[in-house]
């Protein structure tokens, strides 16, 4: 009885703390109720126990297998359960991650790369120029002659009499033309400056692309065939375009071109384009007779405010974290 | 300008609704918006005012009974001039006025009203609203509105583009329909008036450059009053109020034909002649819209010979001008040059009807007839009579020149091969003079088209008469090979993508700023002329301050923690003029609030000096592989302020935002860390191609040795001290625990653990390699930097 006794209290002793792992779990049950184990090897003492002994040890016997095996079983059941919780509850994946902060590209750098990347890849090259120039580069080489009222088309900021800050990226035109041979195929991106008042139309800055191609024979079709190429490109394939003739002093013929907006369901203004007047090849020094090309020019602001329903130019320049979030 | 739709089709059928044909004006090059008034106004019908009454319970309103052809309605109205009698325009219960309206039954200081009796205002025709609008008498109470009367309000607003002053009349934009369409111009016919009377008037130019050509004529006996209605109609069409007969008459000719032209009072001339002469400086007038003018030689004059009665070109004088006592006045058509009206306009800030169209360039033959039609009204309208020739000096006839149009450059400008019958149709239509040529056309254009004066100004006539949309796109691509970079700028694509990968938001700032604002640098801004106001009469010399209006507008929006950086362009007036201007490419950014915030995983953490160098380590030294360096230094607009060496070059600066800068802005900021740097040296660097260096497969050795030094000492120079020792053997050398504990090391003394990788490039390092460094390194650790190793 007291070995009896003794295999028990062993057995309770090596159940707290109970083993975890399923080998672990493994070897202690053949340690106790296994075949070898120390319950079977105490129905030996029923070989030696006296006959009027025997009953009562058999039955003591029984009653201890069934007690070991049942709180054993218990705790394999519990462990069972509570490693599921460890293993799937345990970890409360209902908590937000450690993100790291997301920061973003400016959405008229985005427009603007997007521009970049469609141009590029039909053969033009980008050029930068001085966002303050002189009255010759910005309006007398571009056939805008002083006292001519197509000076009144664009409201001039003045350093001096005869210095501006550019109101369109086309004095770069005249300074690449200026320093290279023809044939030449460029985008020009840009700030450029416009003494406008502040409204949620305008604004007295914003960033122009102007493009220029000149070779030996450029024509309208081409113009429009590149422009369409865009368009189709930045805002869909089905995007219906419309030319339309207007003017601009250095292109002839010009045009503006609008896009159908489904939203409004009206004609938007996009670009201006046109063919670069043979006054300004004159003026840079190209000969006009044999030298022909196109050039146009499209606003930053306008190309994202259509394309993201942007209804106010001003939220581009306030740095606004809210706004550039949207654009990450 | 303003085209009224019914006086287009006194030259031009126009079958078209009005949208229709403002599209295909537009398409021609004359960008239209249609008017607002609306083409149709279902259920408006004419209706006669029966009775007018005053209102039982107030003073102010009319009961008034209304017949509309059917039936008669009581209305209750609220305009001074309704009457019994009047035709007027008659909303009925039911019907929809513009603006979505819907007239409904109601009840009026307790009197019922069964719709609505309407002034032109309601209707959208102008902004008319101090009364009803009164029709004409011989219209039939119960017919539409629109069809019987309002169609003659139709209208459109053209955007007329400065090379086009023969589109600044209706005789003008109906050419340009006739031409597009295919349909029959109908000029006006005028013919020359004789004269019933012998009067001399004397004209005279002192410089026929700024006046080639001055028409007048002198006409008696005329009689100011209200014009007809049918003036009146075309006129309020086409945006203009009716003064009187005479001044009408001068404003209809101007919109019919385009030609300015202006009508003097003859007895109010102190000497009767005209003299064309320049102002003397100091010389004064006082225009038709009462405003004083202070003159000098810039500014031609129309003189009697002794003073100024008229502004060339731009306005009349009020001291000549028309009244209601008015009987004999001297009418002037004349040609005025466009740079001398355009100047003379421009520094007075003038812009008016007159001055437009002589800038843009009248038409010199229009002179003449101008002249002729205002007289004919004259005649006609105000029983007026002309009793002097038509005196006419021009001494030099402007002519336009001939223009040869070759077919080829026709036909490789616009891509296409145009059909020549469709050539010479276009060109003819608009009243270009054509002959064949060898290779094309001898063109002479109209006088009223001066600005076609070279081959290409005629390709682009055609070409918007052929249609823009019938050209057709060319899909392919011509051209030559380049092989220089596409992009010289692609490399700030890196520097952005970077800074946005690290948290930063980048942001676009004005540039124009306030002179304080834009002198916080100490560097010499850039001032406008001419600015919006003073708040953005500068160029900014710096990104910071619009980096930290930002933060500020951030703030006070509710986000608190951020990264932001700008790349623009910065100007400098480096010396006089405009060599003296100086753009450079700037890199700049500020950090503020939580690096990290609070959270289930870790504690907050802020923005600091450590965070703000980590980026632009990460930036410069990880990315590029540039070596960035900090000096202390001392730079305007910071705190704790760094200057920024990358490989060894000064760039720029670092620290926090000083509280000077913040007060000056008037910022709420708390700490605000920032940069900024200036691009241009970078860029030169970032041209370096990065080059693969072979991967030891050796295996990395790691050796922490701990130093004691004094609190003092920077640890930067000894990490470096450490590579520079480590022959090529350490790729590794970084501080990674500092410890001051004054019983164990010492007063003032701290101790700094570096974690030391060493690696070979051919061969396992062994222990005696390692040491035999490490010796070396605590020597001159000792030596140098008062270091010794920690026992």
């Amino acid at each position: 009885m007291e070995q009896l006794e003794s295999v028990r209290k062993d057995f309770l002793a090596d159940l707290d703390p109970f083993p975890e792992t399923p080998q672990e779990i493994d070897e202690l049950r053949s340690k106790y109720l296994g075949r070898k184990g120390r319950v079977a090897s105490l129905f030996a003492l029923m070989g030696k126990a006296t006959s009027e002994e025997r009953p009562k040890l058999g039955k003591e016997l029984n009653l201890l297998k069934n007690d070991l095996t049942n709180q054993f079983e218990e705790k394999v059941a519990a462990v069972a359960s509570s490693h599921q919780s460890s293993e799937d509850d345990a970890i409360d994946l209902t908590l937000p991650g450690i993100s790291p902060r997301i920061g973003s590209i400016h959405i008229l750098e985005q427009t603007l790369s997007e521009i970049k990347d469609i141009f590029k890849s039909i053969g033009f090259h980008v050029a930068y120029g001085p966002e303050v120039d002189d009255d010759y580069h910005n309006f007398s080489a571009l056939n805008i002659p002083e006292h001519h009222p197509a000076r009144d088309m664009q409201d001039t900021f003045f350093v001096d009499p005869k210095t501006v800050l550019r109101t369109h990226t086309s004095n770069v035109q005249i300074h690449l033309m200026e320093n290279e041979d023809p044939p030449i195929r460029y985008i020009v991106p840009g700030r450029v400056y416009r003494n406008e008042a502040i409204g949620y139309k305008s604004y007295c800055l914003f960033h122009q692309v102007e493009g220029i191609y000149i070779n030996e024979k450029v024509s309208f079709g081409e113009l429009k065939g590149c422009l369409e190429y865009f368009v189709k490109q930045m805002f869909g394939p089905k995007k219906k375009m419309r030319f339309r003739p207007s003017y601009f002093p250095f292109t002839e013929p010009s045009a503006e071109v609008d896009m159908w907006d489904d939203e409004r369901q009206q004609w938007m203004e996009i670009l201006g384009c046109g063919m670069v007047d043979p006054a300004v090849l004159d003026n840079v020094g190209y000969d006009s007779k044999k030298w022909h090309g196109y050039a146009f020019g499209m606003g930053v602001e306008r190309i994202a405010m259509l394309k993201y329903n942007i209804n106010d130019i001003r939220l581009f320049y306030n740095g606004d974290v809210q706004f550039m979030e949207q654009f990450a | 300008m303003i085209v009224s739709i019914d006086w287009l089709k006194e030259f031009v059928d126009i079958t078209e609704t009005p949208d229709k044909l403002a599209e295909l004006l537009s398409n021609t090059g004359l960008e239209a918006e249609v008017g607002s008034t609306p083409h149709e106004l279902p259920g408006i019908v004419i209706g006669q005012v029966e009775t007018a009454e005053k209102h039982p319970n107030a003073d102010k309103l009319k009961l008034c009974t209304v017949n509309d052809g059917k039936t008669v309605h009581q209305v209750v109205c609220g305009a001074p001039n309704v009457d019994a009698g009047q035709k007027i325009v008659f909303a009925p219960v039911g019907s929809t006025l513009p603006g979505n309206l819907k007239l409904k039954k109601a009840n009026i200081r307790g009197v019922e009203s069964h719709g609505m009796i309407c002034s032109e205002r309601e209707l959208q025709i102008s902004d008319e609203h101090d009364g009803i609008m009164v029709l004409p008498n011989d219209l039939n109470p119960g017919d539409d509105f629109m069809s019987a009367y309002g169609h003659k309000y139709l209208s459109i607003e053209l955007d007329i583009t400065p090379n086009r002053p023969d589109a600044f009349s209706h005789q003008g934009v109906a050419r340009d329909i006739a031409c597009a369409t295919g349909r029959k111009f109908k000029p006006l016919g005028i013919e020359s008036i004789k004269p019933k009377g012998n009067e001399a008037l004397s004209i005279s130019m002192d410089n026929p450059d700024d006046c080639p050509r001055y028409i007048g004529g002198i006409v008696k006996n005329v009689t100011v009053g209200p014009s007809p209605d049918w003036m009146v109609e075309k006129l309020k069409a086409s945006g203009q109020r009716s003064i009187n007969n005479l001044v009408d008459i001068s404003n209809y000719v101007l919109l019919e034909m385009g030609h300015p032209t202006h009508i003097f009072d003859y007895d109010k001339l102190a000497q009767k002649e005209i003299r064309v002469r320049r102002a003397k400086k100091g010389e004064t007038i006082t225009t038709l819209d009462e405003a004083n003018h202070k003159l000098n030689e810039m500014h031609l004059l129309i003189t009697d010979g002794k003073s100024p009665i008229a502004l060339a070109g731009i306005m009349g004088g009020l001291d000549s001008a028309v009244t209601d006592d008015t009987t004999t006045v001297i009418v002037e058509s004349a040609y005025f040059d466009p740079v001398t009206t355009r100047k003379s306009a421009k520094s007075l800030q003038m812009n008016t009807d007159a001055s437009k169209r002589f800038e843009r360039g009248a038409d010199p033959n229009g002179a003449e007839k101008g002249f002729c039609r205002v007289v004919e009204l004259l005649e006609e309208l105000a029983g007026g009579e002309l009793v002097s020739d038509m005196v006419d000096p021009y001494p030099q006839k402007i002519e336009s020149s001939e223009i040869n149009l070759r077919k080829s450059e026709l036909d490789l400008i616009l891509g296409i091969e145009v059909d020549s019958s469709e050539v010479e149709r276009i060109l003819d239509s608009l009243g270009f003079d054509c002959s064949n040529s060898e290779n094309g056309w001898t063109c002479m254009p109209p006088s009223y088209r001066p600005d076609v004066e070279r081959e290409i100004d005629i390709i682009e006539e055609i070409a918007r008469m052929v249609g823009y949309d019938d050209i057709p796109s060319d899909e392919n691509i011509y051209g030559t090979f380049r092989y220089t970079e596409p992009d010289p700028e692609s490399n700030l694509d890196t520097i952005r993508s970077t800074l946005a990968g690290f948290g930063f938001h980048q942001v676009y700032a004005n540039s124009l700023q306030n002179e304080q604002c834009a002198s916080l640098t100490g560097i010499s801004p850039v001032k406008m002329m001419n600015p919006l106001s003073q708040e953005m009469a500068y160029l900014r010399t710096s990104l910071l301050p619009g980096l930290m209006k930002d933060a500020d507008f951030n703030v006070k929006h509710g986000t608190t923690d951020f990264r932001l950086f700008e790349l623009a362009n910065i100007h400098e007036q480096v010396e006089k003029g405009f060599e003296g201007i100086k753009e450079f490419k700037h890199l700049a950014g500020i950090v503020y609030g939580n690096e990290k915030n609070t959270s289930v995983h870790s504690d907050e953490s802020q923005e600091g000096l450590f965070t703000l160098k980590g980026y632009l380590d990460g930036l410069f030294s990880d990315k590029y592989g540039m070596r960035l360096e900090l000096k202390r230094g001392d730079h305007a607009g910071f705190d704790y302020a760094q200057t920024i060496l990358i490989n060894r070059q000064e760039v720029g600066a670092m620290g926090r935002l000083s509280n000077d800068w913040k007060s000056a802005l008037d910022l709420d900021l708390s700490d605000t860390y920032g940069f900024e740097i200036n691009l241009e040296p970078i860029l030169k660097m970032m041209r370096g191609k990065k080059k693969f260096k072979p991967i030891s497969p050796y295996p990395k050795v790691p050796r922490d040795l701990n130093l004691v030094m004094p609190e003092t000492q920077n640890v930067g120079p000894i990490a470096d001290m450490m590579l520079r020792k480590g022959r090529n053997l350490i790729v590794e050398a970084n501080p990674i625990n500092i410890f001051v504990d004054e019983t164990a090391l010492g007063a003032g003394m701290k101790s700094v653990t570096f974690s030391l990788e060493f690696q070979h490039s051919s061969k396992t390092l062994e222990d005696k390699d390692v040491n035999s460094v490490i010796d070396d390194i605590i020597r001159v650790a000792e030596a140098d930097f008062h270091a010794k190793l920690r026992s």
